[in-house]
C-alpha cells in the first residue's frame, strides 16, 4: 500500500504489515495484532482473537448444572471469583433459590477481593507495559496476599470453584474477618505507594495523557464497560444501577473521570482499591450469623425458560444468558464478557499511535484474552 | 625529534582503504557497500591517526563514519526490497567511467607528485637515518590547541563563514523537510481528538 | 600504560627492556579480563539493586549456601559466572533468511567498539620513580574525550547492521531507533561535554582530572567539573544513558514493544557480545563522568605518597593503587545511580525521546556552555591562566 506525501506527490512510502502476537512478550496471553504501520505510527490494527477458545459455552450444554461452575473458573482466571458468580447467579435466578444472607455477604466479600487482586495484577502488568519494571512486583506482592486469604478460604490461589447454586462451598475460617482486615490496615497506605511510583513520573505522565482517548458515545455504542467506561465520563456501575446480592445496602462511591484517556483509566482502577476496601470494611462489620450454603441436589433440575443476570466484574459488565429446557443441563449458556468489547474498540484507538502507545492502550484496557475467546 | 611511523601499520590501512573502497562498488548488496564505506572512512582515520593528527582522524570518525555514513545507512534500510540479492548497481556507461576515473586518477597522481610536501626539517636527521615508510612526519605539537589558535586567528573570517553556511543549510533543510501547513493532514487523520 | 609497564618490567627484573608490542599486548588482556569480570560484577549488582529495589533478593541459590545465609549481598555469587557458561555452551543460531555477513559482524563490531573506548581512561596516576606524575590509561590521548565520543559511533554502525542483517521486522525497528537515538543523544552530549574542555582548555581525559585536583579559583573542591558544570553533569547523564541503552531509554530493546529490539535473532555467546558491550558501556560511561566531573583518583587535599612503608614491608605504587580505589569507588557510585535510575522510571516513547534531546537537553548544554566560558575567562583573568 503506498502512500503519498500531500505536499510532494512524487514521494511515495510504503507502508509494512507487523504481526504482533499471537506469541509477543506483552500480549497478555495471545492476541494477535496485524499492523499495517507507516514507520512508526499505526495505520491499520486488526486484532485477531480465538487463540484461546476453548469451547466453554459448549462445554457448559453438556454438563449439569452443578458441573458447569468449576468451568466458569476458566473464563477469566484473574477473577475466578465473579465468573462463578454471574453463573450461579443466573441458576439461582432460574431456579428462583433464596441465598442466605451470610452467603450473600461472604459472595461480596469474595468478589471485591478478587476485584483487588485483579487490579493490582492489573496495575503490575500495566506498568510493565509502559516499561516500568518494579511496580510489577510491588502489585504482584501484594496480590499474593489477597490470594493467601483465598487459599485459607478454599484451598486455591487463582481458580477458586468456591460459589455453589445457593451460596458457598464452604464457611470462612473463624480468623477470616481479623485476618482481613489486618491485611487491610497493612496494604490501604500502600495504595499511595503504587500511585507514588508512577503518577507524578513526568514520563508515565507523557505515555499516557491524551493517549488512547475514548470518548463516552463511542464507548457506549461498542458496549465498554466498567472502568473504562467511567474513565470516559459515564457513572454506570452495575452494583449501582441494578443491585445485586448487599450491595445496596453498602456505601461506596463510584469513581469517575471524563479525560477518557490512559491515565484516566489507570486513576480509575486506583480509585477502585480504594472502593473495594471501603466496601469490604463494611462487610467484615455486617457479615452475619447463620448457614452459608442452601444445599441443592447434585442433579438439579431447573424449570423451563430463560434468564439474563450481570454483574460488575473488575474487568467491567459480565453476563451469563442462561437457557433452560427443563432439563438438568443447560440449554443455552452464554456469556456476555467484557474484554471481547474491549478489544473491539481497541483497535480504533491505537490508529496513528506509535507502537509504544499500542502497549499502553492495551494494557489500559485490562484485556483478558481467555475472557475474549471463551 | 622525528616521528617515525610504523609501516606494517601503514600499509595495513592502505590497504583497507584500497579494499574497503573496492568493496563499495563491487559489492551486490547495497548494505554491504554502504558498510564497506563506513570501513574505508574508518582506514582513512586510521591513517590520519598514523601520521599523528589525532584530532583529524576523530573527527573523520565522528562525522565522516559516523553521521555521514549512518545517514547514508539509514536510507539504505529504508529503501525497499533491501535484502533482494538481485537488486545490483547499474553500469550502463562503463566506457565513460572508466574514462573519467582514468581522468581523476591522473590529476591527483600528478598533483601529488609535482607538489613539495612539508615535511621535517632535514636538519634533525642523521645522516644514517633512513625514513622506514618513505616519508616522515615531525613530532605534533597538541594539535587541537593549534587548530583552535589557527581557527580562530588567521582563520577567523573563513571559519565564521563556513558556519554560517552551514547554519544556511540547516535553516534550508528545515523548510524543505517542514510539512506544508496549507496542505491538508495525510489522508486517515486520527479519529477523535482529545478534549 | 607504557612507561610504567616498562619501568615495573625493570624493576621486577634488573633492567630487562620490554619490545614495543609487550605493553599493547599486556594492556589489551588487562581491558579483556576487566570487562569480562566487571560486567560479570555488575550484572550480579544489578540484579541485587533490582532486587533491593522490589523487595526481593535476587539470586541467590548460586554458590556457597553458608554466604547465603549471611545476607542477601552475599548470596548468588556464582549466579553471572553460572550465566555465562550456559551462554558459551547454547547452540549459535544463524537463521536461514539472515543476511549472514551483517549478521556475524554485528557483534564484533559492538564489541570492538566496547574494547576500543577503554584506551584513554585514566584510572589512576602515579609518580612512584618518576619526576612528575604519570596518568595511568592505556593511552592518555591528546584527543580522549572525542576519541571517546567518535568510537560511539561504531556502537550505532553495529547495531543498525544487527536491527538489517537480521531480517527481522522488530530488528530493523531497534536498529532504526537505536540509530536515531544515539546519533541524536551525541550531540548535547558533546556539547555538555565541552564545558569542563573549556574549563580545563585540554580534551585529553588526564589533564581533565590533573585541572579537577588543582581546584577552580583556587577553591579544591570547586574544581570538581560537576559543580562548575553541573547542568552539563546532568545532561551529560541522561544522555549517557540514552546511548547505553539503558532504560528509561531501552526504546532499541523494548521487551513489551519490539521483543527484544535489535537482539531478537541472536542467541548464545553472539548476544552476549552485545549484552557484555552493554554492561561495558556502561561501565565506561560512568568512569568518564568520574573522570570529567568527579575528579577522577583524586580526591581534593590528598596526594597520597608514592609507596607505603607497612614496617615490615614497602609496598610500591601506592599512589596507583590509592587512586584506583577512589576512582573505582566514584565510578560505582555512578552505576549505583544508573541502576536506581532504571529500576525506578517507566520507558519514553521514541517521539518524547526526540523531543527531550533535541528541545531540552541541547539548549541546556548550550547554557552550561556559556557558564563554563564565562568561569573559565573569570580564572584566567584574575586567578592566573587557565590551570591546564
Amino acid at each position: 500500500m503506498m502512500r503519498q506525501f500531500p505536499a510532494n506527490p512524487d514521494l511515495t512510502v510504503e507502508e509494512f504489515e507487523l504481526n504482533m502476537g499471537p506469541q509477543h512478550p506483552s500480549t497478555h496471553g495471545v492476541l494477535r495484532l496485524v499492523l499495517t504501520m507507516d514507520g512508526e505510527r499505526v495505520v491499520r490494527c486488526k486484532p485477531v482473537v480465538g487463540y484461546l477458545h476453548r469451547s466453554i459455552e459448549k462445554m457448559a450444554e453438556n454438563r449439569t448444572y452443578t458441573q458447569v461452575i468449576p468451568v466458569t473458573d476458566r473464563l477469566d482466571y484473574c477473577t475466578s471469583m465473579t465468573s462463578n458468580y454471574v453463573y450461579v447467579m443466573a441458576v439461582e435466578d432460574l431456579a428462583d433459590i433464596t441465598v442466605p444472607p451470610r452467603a450473600e455477604y461472604i459472595r461480596v466479600i469474595m468478589s471485591e477481593l478478587n476485584r483487588i487482586a485483579s487490579h493490582l495484577l492489573w496495575y503490575g502488568t500495566f506498568a510493565l507495559e509502559v516499561g516500568a519494571t518494579t511496580p510489577f512486583i510491588y502489585g504482584f506482592r501484594d496480590r499474593e496476599k489477597v490470594l493467601d486469604l483465598f487459599e485459607s478460604t478454599c484451598g486455591a490461589r487463582l481458580l477458586y470453584n468456591y460459589l455453589r447454586i445457593g451460596g458457598v462451598s464452604r464457611d470462612l475460617p473463624e480468623d477470616f474477618c481479623e485476618r482481613m482486615l489486618a491485611f487491610l490496615d497493612e496494604w490501604e497506605p500502600l495504595i499511595r505507594e503504587y500511585e507514588d511510583l508512577l503518577d507524578e513520573n513526568p514520563i508515565f505522565y507523557n505515555r499516557t495523557k491524551k493517549v488512547g482517548f475514548l470518548s463516552a458515545e463511542k464507548a457506549l455504542a461498542y458496549g465498554v464497560s466498567g472502568p473504562n467506561l467511567r474513565a470516559s465520563g459515564m457513572a454506570r456501575d452495575v452494583r449501582r444501577e441494578h443491585p445485586y446480592a448487599v450491595y445496596p445496602e453498602l456505601e461506596f462511591d463510584v469513581p469517575v473521570r471524563t479525560e477518557g484517556d490512559v491515565f484516566a483509566r489507570y486513576r480509575i482502577r486506583m480509585e477502585e482499591l480504594r472502593q473495594s476496601a471501603r466496601i469490604l470494611r463494611q462487610c467484615a462489620e455486617k457479615l452475619p450469623g447463620g448457614p452459608y450454603l442452601e444445599p441443592q441436589p447434585l442433579r438439579m433440575v431447573l424449570p423451563e425458560g430463560e434468564t439474563y443476570v450481570h454483574l460488575e466484574s473488575p474487568r467491567g459488565d459480565i453476563g451469563c444468558y442462561l437457557v433452560s429446557q427443563g432439563t438438568d443441563k443447560p440449554y443455552r449458556c452464554k456469556f456476555r464478557t467484557p474484554s471481547f468489547c474491549h478489544i473491539a474498540v481497541f483497535q480504533h484507538l491505537v490508529r496513528d499511535c506509535l507502537i509504544p502507545d499500542i502497549m499502553a492502550i492495551c494494557a489500559s484496557f485490562d484485556v483478558v484474552l481467555p475472557e475474549t475467546d471463551r | 625529534m622525528i616521528y617515525d611511523p610504523n609501516p606494517v601499520a601503514f600499509w595495513l590501512l592502505a590497504a583497507m582503504v584500497a579494499g574497503c573502497a573496492l568493496a563499495v562498488v563491487r559489492a551486490r548488496k547495497l548494505f554491504h557497500a554502504g558498510l564497506a564505506l563506513v570501513g574505508t572512512l574508518f582506514a582513512v582515520a586510521g591513517l590520519y591517526g598514523l601520521l599523528q593528527a589525532w584530532f583529524l582522524a576523530a573527527v573523520q570518525v565522528l562525522v565522516y563514519a559516523g553521521a555521514i555514513a549512518i545517514m547514508l545507512l539509514f536510507a539504505i534500510m529504508l529503501t525497499h526490497n533491501m535484502m533482494n540479492p538481485d537488486l545490483k548497481s547499474l553500469t550502463t556507461q562503463p566506457w565513460t567511467a572508466a574514462a573519467l576515473c582514468l581522468m581523476l586518477l591522473a590529476i591527483l597522481l600528478g598533483g601529488t607528485l609535482s607538489s613539495t610536501w612539508q615535511t621535517a626539517p632535514d636538519t634533525t636527521l642523521s645522516p644514517t637515518w633512513t625514513p622506514k615508510c618513505g616519508f616522515q612526519v615531525a613530532e605534533a605539537i597538541p594539535s587541537v590547541q593549534a587548530l583552535g589558535f589557527r581557527l580562530l586567528d588567521p582563520f577567523t573570517l573563513p571559519f565564521e563563514m563556513v558556519s554560517v553556511l552551514i547554519l544556511v543549510s540547516l535553516i534550508g533543510a528545515l523548510v524543505v523537510a517542514r510539512r506544508n501547513p496549507a496542505l491538508p493532514e495525510a489522508p486517515e487523520g486520527r479519529e477523535e481528538k482529545a478534549p | 600504560m607504557e612507561p610504567i609497564f616498562e619501568q615495573f618490567v625493570r624493576d621486577l627484573t634488573g633492567g630487562f627492556q620490554v619490545p614495543f608490542w609487550a605493553p599493547m599486548l599486556v594492556s589489551l588482556g588487562l581491558v579483556l579480563a576487566f570487562i569480562a569480570l566487571n560486567a560479570m560484577f555488575m550484572i550480579w549488582l544489578e540484579r541485587k539493586i533490582c532486587g533491593r529495589i522490589q523487595r526481593r533478593m535476587g539470586p541467590m541459590l548460586t554458590g556457597p549456601k553458608a554466604w547465603a545465609r549471611f545476607s542477601m549481598w552475599t548470596g548468588g555469587w556464582f549466579q553471572t559466572p553460572c550465566d555465562s557458561v550456559k551462554l558459551l555452551l547454547k547452540e549459535d543460531i544463524i537463521p536461514a533468511q539472515v543476511d549472514r555477513f551483517g549478521f556475524m559482524l554485528a557483534p564484533v563490531l559492538v564489541f570492538m567498539a566496547a574494547l576500543a573506548v577503554y584506551v584513554p581512561l585514566p584510572i589512576s596516576s602515579t609518580s612512584y620513580a618518576q619526576s612528575a606524575p604519570i596518568v595511568v590509561a592505556v593511552a592518555d590521548l591528546d584527543i580522549g574525550l572525542l576519541y571517546v565520543v567518535a568510537i560511539t559511533t561504531l556502537t550505532i554502525l553495529a547495531i543498525l547492521t544487527a536491527g538489517w542483517a537480521s531480517n527481522n521486522k522488530y530488528s530493523l525497528l531497534g536498529g532504526m531507533r537505536a540509530g536515531v537515538q544515539i546519533l541524536s543523544y551525541e550531540i548535547p552530549m558533546l556539547f555538555a561535554l565541552m564545558g569542563p574542555m573549556v574549563l580545563a582548555g585540554s580534551l585529553s581525559l588526564g589533564d581533565l582530572v590533573l585541572v579537577q585536583h588543582a581546584g577552580l579559583f583556587g577553591v579544591p573542591l570547586l574544581g570538581w567539573f560537576l559543580v562548575p558544570s553541573f547542568l552539563g553533569a546532568v545532561v551529560y547523564l541522561i544522555c549517557a544513558v540514552a546511548e547505553t541503552n539503558r532504560p528509561p531509554f531501552d526504546m532499541p530493546e523494548a521487551e513489551q514493544e519490539l521483543v527484544a529490539g535489535f537482539s531478537t535473532e541472536y542467541t548464545a555467546m553472539r548476544f552476549a557480545m552485545f549484552y557484555l558491550a552493554e554492561f561495558s558501556n556502561t561501565f565506561v560511561v560512568c568512569m568518564i563522568f568520574t573522570a570529567v566531573f568527579l575528579g577522577g583518583w583524586t580526591l581534593p587535599g590528598f596526594i597520597p605518597p608514592s609507596s607505603l612503608n607497612l614496617g615490615f614491608f614497602t609496598l610500591p605504587y601506592f599512589d596507583l593503587l590509592a587512586g584506583m580505589a577512589i576512582f573505582f569507588a566514584k565510578a560505582y557510585a555512578v552505576v549505583l545511580l544508573l541502576m536506581w535510575i532504571r529500576w525506578t522510571f517507566p520507558r519514553l516513547r521514541p517521539d518524547h525521546l526526540m523531543t527531550f534531546g533535541w528541545k531540552f537537553l541541547l539548549p541546556l548544554s548550550f547554557v552550561n556552555l556559556l557558564v563554563c566560558i564565562v568561569l573559565a575567562a573569570i580564572q584566567q583573568i584574575y586567578f592566573g591562566g587557565n590551570p591546564g
